[in-house]
């Protein structure tokens, strides 16, 4: 009987290894957070037309740096900031030929759906008197909504009576989702997250000027044997004009190659 | 990034660490402590007593043991997050919040940990002897006078085992606390948050990796004072399971 | 002096309890094969297990009544118990276990102190030890006194000195009578020991099966038909009446009289004058057709025939010499001698086999 078990598990484990065997007719892609929803509907779309599989992995900017860091098999890199990208550039994992800056976004401060307040984004506003509970936003040391989170409100002058009441979650989308179901009072994400959930409302937008410009840079990585040749094909897609209607659509700025 | 946690060898700790020793062992205490009592109480039922609803009992408090430890996390969430049904009750009649408090923190690893207690108990509790608890009826005991004299003493070798077990779950709990109050430093940013919050960031491996030195250590620690312990305790009850 | 009134029905799978019983005796042995009830019996006394039906009345105070719906909880009958396991509590020390059950009593119901109890059993010298480090003997002398210091009503002793042996037994059965004498407390002594029961009372309950069968004095219990299967296994079923008259310590025997016989038992501790019990088992007692005289055996007590049984396989002749004995012989030695009814004969009985017992 065992050895009618023994051979089971081993075939199954055979046929198992076999699916993850063909590595070459699909393109992974690690893109932050904030593209959940845009980059899985180009990616549908692309393998509709092209009939190459598109796997998505998404987290935030900071997360994802690591897990390249690591090896783990990514072609292409989408970080929501530049911080993170040049990290991966300075220890040579990314065709730097390859490197593009692909969108913009503004960052926005929210509140859950019926319970916005008055917010004025100047450096006297009273910020942490205008609202009662937490503040929910990216890990404020990595992620990159929670830096320019904080870069906004060191700028404002909110940040010393603010900042212990700041929830810092492992990327932008877990803070969307605290603001969603009301655990937060408030959240600070990127315009196009606020666009896609119908449970929060934007109070106000963070003027450009109170932090670093959202930059969202885009490159094909080197990882340890040669590029993936599918790679350029999925990224010319990206910065296609059919492509940039669908980021508008959503509430990215294209920007221009 | 995190250039203060790499100018550090692996044996010195930068405030943000020590912050999260502190919390997860303030946490730990608090946990032991709030499941102390309900423990041996639980305990007590599902070893002495029948009634009906017994194995519902014995599920419930098992269901943390065998379920991933995000799902009681999440429906901790769902009860006493700031709109959870009891969560908002508790706000407006005393103004309580315990969503991304400590004490959210401690409520996540009592309800981890209080599986672990109701087994070590109730196994030590039923180990004692029933006829020498029915003697003490004849000399006059009433039944909770019996429980504090006669049952407890000699279950406490068993009961300690159990609070230890529940103090090193409580310093290893993480997924239903990320669930249920975050990771926020200081506040719910425990040792194995911590050591989380680490390896998600590039460069953060040293630190992870003095933090995790520091929760082995601790566990050790901590089963090796409870061994002792237990040992002493047994010593000293002189019990003898039918040794003769 | 406790006055009992008892009438409980108790049923367990494959088990019934249904015992009738009344006494007013300071100390009553109850006495009964294994399985018989009698530890069963003491639990629902004692409060430990409920009947399903039934009373039990103390001193006139209803300690079960179902119909009425009582059942005082154990801790509040201040019955008092022994058990075959001396139940000592094993991380508290000789003088802890002692004062356990005496720290909850109120001061006026408090009859005896540490002190009295503690010499009345002689075990000063153990109050610092625990319970690990005495022998079997000690320790249930530790648990009778801490039984006793709760001044119980009534003292349940559940076969106390199973557990011993032989020597140990000798030697805690004096504290028992001396407890038994100095205490007055009433007593209810469960035994399947006929000897260790009747060395502390002669009154007798018999249980078989669940039921009380007999009960009363001793003797008229042996005698009584329902008990008589159990007197023969206890080789009580020559149970005669006698009066010590004489008592010879160094050639180890003693003269009784019993009616018009002067028969020669074994010396014991009996004083002269003592009205005393003497058995001796049927299978113990020969008979001739004549006076033996080259034989060690000096009771040789004449008398007639008047039947000749076989119960169980067993041939039992009965013989009047005055009052009855039973001698118990082979069907081929009554064909050899040509015994039947009305033959004279003498039944011959060694002083060896002969055991004698105090009557109160």
């Amino acid at each position: 009987m065992f050895k009618n078990i023994s051979i089971g598990i081993s075939s199954f484990l055979l046929v198992s290894m076999s699916l993850f065997a063909h590595a070459d007719d699909k393109v992974t892609v690690f893109a932050a957070a904030s593209l959940t929803n845009v980059i899985t509907e180009l990616g549908a779309q692309y393998e509709k037309e092209r009939s190459v599989k598109v796997v998505n992995s998404f987290a935030a900017s900071s997360a994802l740096a690591k897990q390249i860091e690591n090896g783990a098999p990514a072609d292409v890199f989408i970080s929501a900031d530049s911080k993170w990208m040049n990290y991966l550039q300075d220890k040579n994992l990314i065709d730097v030929s390859s490197r593009i800056n692909l969108l913009g976004n503004r960052l926005v401060l929210i509140a859950p759906k019926g319970r916005s307040f008055k917010v004025d984004f100047k450096k006297n506003f009273d910020f942490a008197k205008s609202f009662d509970g937490k503040l929910c936003t990216g890990d404020i040391d990595a992620v990159p909504v929670g830096i320019y989170a904080k870069q906004s409100f060191n700028n404002l002058g909110w940040w010393d009576d603010i900042k212990t009441r700041i929830v810092g979650s492992q990327d932008v989308r877990a803070a969307l989702a605290f603001v969603e179901r009301g655990e937060c009072s408030a959240g600070v994400v990127y315009e196009t997250d606020a666009k896609v959930s119908d449970k929060v409302e934007i109070v106000g937008v963070f003027p450009d000027d109170t932090h670093d410009a959202i930059v969202y840079p885009l490159a094909i990585l080197t990882k340890t044997s040669a590029i993936n040749p599918l790679a350029q094909t999925f990224v010319n897609y990206l910065a296609s004009p059919k492509a940039a209607e669908i980021f508008s659509k959503y509430g990215f700025t294209v920007l221009s190659k | 990034m995190l250039a203060e946690e790499n100018r550090l060898d692996l044996f010195s700790f930068t405030s943000a660490e020590i912050a999260a020793l502190l919390l997860s062992l303030k946490v730990a205490c608090w946990c032991t402590l709030v499941i102390a009592i309900p423990g041996v109480a639980i305990a007590w039922l599902l070893a002495r007593k029948d009634f009906l609803g017994k194995t519902l009992l014995d599920s419930l408090v098992h269901l943390p043991l065998v379920l991933p430890p995000v799902v009681p996390g999440f429906i901790l969430l769902l009860l006493l997050g700031n709109q959870g049904f009891l969560g908002k009750w508790l706000h407006a009649l005393f103004g309580i919040t315990v969503a991304f408090t400590w004490v959210g923190a401690v409520i996540a690893s009592a309800l981890m940990a209080l599986p672990l207690m109701v087994r070590s108990t109730r196994l030590a509790i039923s180990l004692v002897d029933v006829r020498l608890e029915d003697a003490a009826k004849t000399l006059g005991a009433q039944p909770f006078w019996i429980f504090l004299t006669i049952t407890l003493p000699l279950a406490f070798p068993g009961i300690l085992t159990g609070l230890i077990l529940a103090f090193s779950r409580s310093l290893g709990e993480f997924g239903a606390t990320i669930t249920f109050v975050g990771n926020i430093e200081g506040e719910t940013r425990t040792l194995p948050l911590a050591i989380y919050t680490y390896t998600q960031i590039p460069g953060g491996d040293l630190p992870a990796m003095r933090l995790v030195t520091l929760s082995i250590l601790i566990a050790l620690a901590a089963l090796y004072c409870g061994d002792l312990l237990e040992r002493k305790m047994q010593k000293r009850l002189g019990v003898d399971h039918g040794r003769d | 002096m406790a006055v009992i009134d008892i009438d409980l029905k108790f049923e367990r799978p494959a088990f019934k309890l249904n015992v009738k019983f009344s006494s007013d005796h300071l100390a009553t042995g109850l006495f009964g094969p294994s399985g018989s009830g009698k530890s069963t019996l003491l639990s629902l006394l004692a409060g430990l297990i409920r009947p399903q039906n039934g009373h039990f009345v103390l001193d006139g105070i209803p300690l079960i009544d179902c119909a009425q719906g009582i059942h005082v909880p154990a801790h509040q009958r201040r019955i008092g118990m022994v058990f075959q396991e001396s139940r000592l509590f094993p991380h508290l020390s000789v003088q802890a276990n002692l004062a356990y059950g005496l720290k909850l009593l109120a001061e006026k119901n408090q009859q005896f102190t540490m002190q009295k109890i503690v010499d009345l059993l002689e075990i000063g010298d153990l109050l610092a030890q625990k319970p690990d480090q005495l022998s079997g003997g000690q320790k249930q002398r530790v648990a009778l006194g801490r039984a006793l210091l709760t001044s119980p009503r009534l003292l349940l002793l559940d076969e106390p000195l199973a557990a011993l042996d032989m020597r140990l037994r000798d030697q805690i059965l004096p504290f028992l009578r001396r407890v038994k004498e100095e205490t007055k407390i009433p007593m209810l002594y469960v035994s399947h020991s006929i000897d260790e029961t009747l060395f502390l009372t002669q009154q007798l309950a018999i249980i078989e099966a669940g039921e009380i069968v007999a009960s009363g004095d001793f003797h008229a219990v042996m005698h009584d038909r329902h008990a008589l299967g159990l007197a023969l296994s206890l080789g009580l079923d020559n149970l005669l009446h006698a009066t010590l008259i004489e008592s010879h310590a160094l050639l180890g025997y003693g003269l009784a009289r019993c009616g018009k016989h002067m028969l020669v038992i074994p010396h014991g501790s009996h004083k002269l004058g003592d009205e005393i019990a003497i058995a001796f088992s049927s299978s113990n007692v020969a008979l001739s057709t004549q006076r033996l005289h080259h034989v060690t055996i000096q009771n040789q007590l004449q008398g007639m025939v008047t039947s000749i049984d076989i119960i169980d396989y067993r041939t039992l002749v009965s013989i009047d010499v005055g009052f009855k004995l039973i001698a118990e012989v082979s069907a081929k030695s009554i064909e050899a001698l040509g015994l039947a009814v009305g033959s004279e004969l003498y039944c011959l009985v060694k002083t060896q086999a002969i055991r004698s017992y105090a009557l109160s």
